[in-house]
């Protein structure tokens, strides 16, 4: 199910857990149904409490200098490097791709380079960016029949389609786990493990409509980008929206609302990919959050056959 | 020194002009772009403003127009979505290069306000917790932009995340220690104003 590219590449065990920033602070059941699927499986990570923002989604939007952006995350890196689980784990494709383009710049700059150990010896800090870079995503698909071994459910019957993360398929685009970054198939074939019927829709590969501070200072982008991506998905009839994004699963389930007026209902859950296998593992859906969803999840949950959350 | 120009001489027009020496400018391949819009066809944002195409921003890069680049509206309709460098046929990337000219639009105080007042909550959020957005930071997306329905959600969830463990006011379960929040304070004081 890899690619033969990521095939060796993805670890199979001792992760360190990168926290996001938009998933602690909007959808925190991301980051417990991780450690519930993992849990179930069986493997070795680390949750540690010190590590700080990777800032990506304050460089992206134009308000993070990149010396302040390469320091943080050489400590990042250092902390990763000093645990007994080394291989650093994203839940956010922007945390992943800005620390892989850290480590790329950090890599090949000597004087980048040189300026941010220099930070980190007046921290008392070892200057070391060796461990790997991974999304949660890829790990299961890595970790695919460990999980599927332990199912309780089904998604059979169940209709979806997958929205990947562009920071995931886009900047690292040579590195994407499985199909390709046009046509990612990541998300596709977790959901086909166990059962589900993935649908096609013309706007796969467009943006959430995130644009980073275009979804804190105006609604043009976001909107004008959603009708778009929202018309094709509601052509092809999906039960359910899968990410792997907390940014775009935000996005996707924040404007369904505000967009009817324009576009008609659309009510479509949305659910992050560690949401959707925790529950296929038996996890009980308020546990993972799934009451803070604004899309209400109750519909899906029936038909997967879970009592729906209480409102 | 004009290079004689004939078969087999690439014109270069990066010697001619200079640009801020940003390592993202240098890699974004503007002095390579062959101008086939590839890039505009693939942008969301040049879907949503009609008038922006990043195409021209490569074109505006290798005329050496930093200033007025950095001065445009132009370099803050991008989504940093990266469709444009991902389906570059020579690998360029005009989302990096505006990563460097909307820092240097920062730096400068030529930025529009609402982005110099978003900078400002951010670094805040940073200094404060070690992290860019907090539970609290989504409000500003107000009831009239998000609707009702959607709005009442977002406020109930403030209240639901404790039930699940996690702080009210921080994105984290357990908050970053304070020894490494002195760390984290530290580095944004040696590297903020960009040396």
């Amino acid at each position: 199910m890899l690619n033969n590219t990521a095939m060796g590449k993805v670890p199979d065990n001792n992760y360190y857990l990168f926290k996001s920033c938009v998933a602690g602070s909007m959808y925190p059941g991301i980051e417990i149904a991780i450690r519930f699927v993992l849990d179930r499986i069986g493997v070795d990570y680390s949750d540690d409490p010190r590590h700080s923002s990777c800032t990506g989604f304050a460089y992206h939007t134009g308000v993070m200098p990149l010396s302040t952006n390469l320091a943080l995350n050489a400590r990042n890196f250092s902390l990763a490097a000093g645990d007994t689980n080394k291989n650093i784990v994203c839940s956010c494709p922007t945390s992943y791709g800005n620390l892989k383009e850290c480590k790329d710049i950090l890599s090949k700059d000597a004087d980048l380079r040189d300026r941010t150990a220099g930070v980190l010896y007046k921290i008392g800090k070892d200057y070391d960016i060796s461990p790997s870079v991974n999304h949660i995503s890829e790990i299961f698909l890595a970790r695919l029949d460990d999980i599927t071994a332990k199912s309780v459910r089904s998604l059979s019957g169940i209709k979806a389609v997958t929205h990947h993360g562009c920071h995931y398929t886009k900047i690292f685009y040579r590195d994407v786990a499985s199909g390709n970054f046009e046509r990612p198939m990541v998300l596709d074939n977790i959901a086909k493990a166990f059962g589900c019927d993935i649908v096609e829709y013309g706007e796969r590969s467009l943006c959430c409509g995130m644009g980073f501070h275009h979804t804190l200072t105006e609604s043009e982008y976001p909107e004008e980008v959603l009708k778009r991506k929202f018309s094709s998905i509601r052509d092809a009839g999906p039960d359910v929206i899968i990410t792997q994004c907390p940014g775009c699963i935000f996005n996707l389930d924040h404007y369904q609302e505000s967009l009817a007026g324009s576009i008609g209902d659309i009510d479509i859950p949305v659910l992050y990919i560690s949401e959707l296998v925790a529950l296929m593992l038996g996890a009980g859906p308020e546990e993972i959050g799934l009451d803070m969803h604004i899309v209400p999840v109750d519909g899906l949950l029936e038909k997967i056959g879970i009592k729906g959350t209480k409102k | 020194m004009t290079p004689e120009v004939g078969r087999g001489t690439r014109i270069s027009l990066a010697k001619k002009y200079a640009s801020p020496d940003d390592v993202r400018i240098r890699s974004s391949g503007y002095e390579k772009c062959l101008q086939c819009g590839r890039c505009t066809a693939s942008c969301p944002a040049a879907y949503a403003f009609g008038d922006y195409a990043p195409r021209d921003i490569m074109r505006r890069l290798s005329l050496g127009e930093i200033g007025e680049l950095a001065r445009s509206e132009d370099i803050w309709k991008c989504g940093q979505c990266y469709s444009c460098h991902a389906r570059c046929p020579r690998n360029n990337s005009a989302g990096l290069a505006i990563l460097a000219l909307r820092e240097y639009a920062l730096k400068h105080g030529i930025a529009p306000e609402s982005i110099k007042r978003l900078a400002s909550l951010i670094k805040n959020n940073l200094y404060d917790k070690g992290e860019i957005l907090l539970p609290s930071t989504f409000a500003q997306n107000g009831r009239d932009k998000v609707g009702p329905r959607t709005y009442a959600r977002y406020l109930e969830n403030l209240d639901k995340r404790v039930k699940l463990g996690y702080c009210r006011d921080d994105a984290r379960k357990v908050p970053i220690p304070e020894e490494s929040m002195a760390e984290i304070r530290a580095i944004i004081d040696l590297t903020y104003a960009g040396e």
